[in-house]
């Protein structure tokens, strides 16, 4: 994969390497020089100084040919003009934004940019390991609107069934470990102490999950 | 018309006594609170000091009301912003934006919510060759 990362700070220089060590191709841009020496060693990709929404920078870094754009500069306003650019002007097939503002990232989101807020999502992670300890999130999906959640079966949830935890549109056990091995129980199936449960959930079916399970 | 400027600089400030002159009814907001309250004392009413790229602020401003909005700050991402939220947020039937950087001139179209942009430098060179080429005979 060919990939144009514009802002070299602590996310933009960890997912450069991390990319470039898988073998992708990358191109990072930062308008200061000195932003590079984030980089370790270990980074063998393209670095350019310039300005993430730059004509001539991007065509250079190879925009017109890259599969994926990332903006993740400082500034919210730089990040989502370079964004839009890079989709509607040289339409790269995936590209992601990074927006502080939780309410300019909506806007952003809905107009089609995907857009990941450090704000909103820091927030819920603290406001969940606040008020949610006993459901440790593995995974969250999108925007963080779905969870995947595995908790183990202890006296509250043990005797009851599959079905008992399922709710439309909001919950499902997606896995159930036994004994260190796993499968995808059917409805029927009852919980015994000590099985792992591996449960999708809908952010605002959580606090209802905790009630259920404890 | 109701105008509503974003960006209470040289530009945005004189933009706005003049648009009030011609009889419109402007509003002007700026970030930097000095530079707000120099405007407000030039221009004779007020300018609110508020960040005209977060949609927060905007919400309580004029935008809502405005015919008109131009984008008249000293940074083209900003300017680019104000257009682009003006048009998706709040349908707003026109927005003019500067170019400060003519480098800038080819983000300044529709795909960001620009009808018309407005580039000092463009305008001052066209008219220095227009100067130049009444000067040389023609050939």
């Amino acid at each position: 994969m060919k990939a144009i990362i514009v802002g070299c700070g602590r996310v933009g220089a960890r997912l450069a390497m991390t990319l470039h060590v898988e073998g992708h191709d990358v191109t990072i841009v930062d308008k200061d020089r000195m932003a590079f020496e984030r980089l370790s060693g270990a980074y063998g990709g393209k670095k350019r100084v310039g300005i993430g929404f730059d004509r001539k920078i991007l065509v250079e870094s190879g925009i017109e040919t890259a599969d994926a754009f990332a903006s993740l500069t400082n500034g919210d306003n730089t990040n989502i003009i370079s964004a839009i650019i890079a989709k509607h002007i040289f339409h790269v097939s995936r590209v992601v934004t990074r927006i502080k503002d939780p309410e300019r990232a909506q806007v952003y989101r809905r107009i089609g940019i995907p857009t990941i807020s450090p704000t909103i999502w820091g927030s819920d992670k603290v406001r969940e390991m606040f008020l949610y300890s006993g459901l440790t999130s593995h995974y969250t999906f999108g925007s963080g609107e779905i969870e995947l959640v595995a908790i183990e079966v202890k006296q509250g949830l043990a005797g009851r069934k599959v079905a008992d935890l399922v709710a439309p549109a909001e919950i499902v056990v997606v896995a159930l470990t036994r004994a260190g091995s796993s499968s995808i129980p059917p409805p029927e199936t009852v919980f015994e102490p000590g099985d792992i449960v591996h449960i999708a959930a809908s952010a605002s079916a959580k606090s209802r999950l905790e009630a259920m399970v404890h | 018309m109701h105008v509503f400027i974003v960006g209470a600089g040289k530009m945005g400030t004189f933009l706005a006594a003049d648009l009030r002159a011609r009889g419109h009814t402007v509003s002007v907001m700026e970030r930097r609170a000095e530079t707000a309250a120099l405007a407000t004392k030039e221009l004779g009413f007020h300018v609110a000091i508020g960040d005209g790229t977060e949609l927060a602020t905007l919400r309580g401003s004029p935008m809502r009301q405005a015919d008109a909005v131009v984008a008249a700050t000293g940074e083209d991402e900003d300017n680019l912003v104000v257009c682009l939220l003006a048009k998706t947020e709040f349908g707003v039937k026109r927005t003019i934006a500067r170019v400060n950087h003519p480098k800038n001139e080819w983000l300044f179209t529709q795909v960001l919510g620009v009808d018309m942009c407005l580039s000092q430098s463009h305008h001052i060179a066209r008219l220095v060759e227009d100067e130049l080429d009444s000067l040389s005979p023609a050939p």
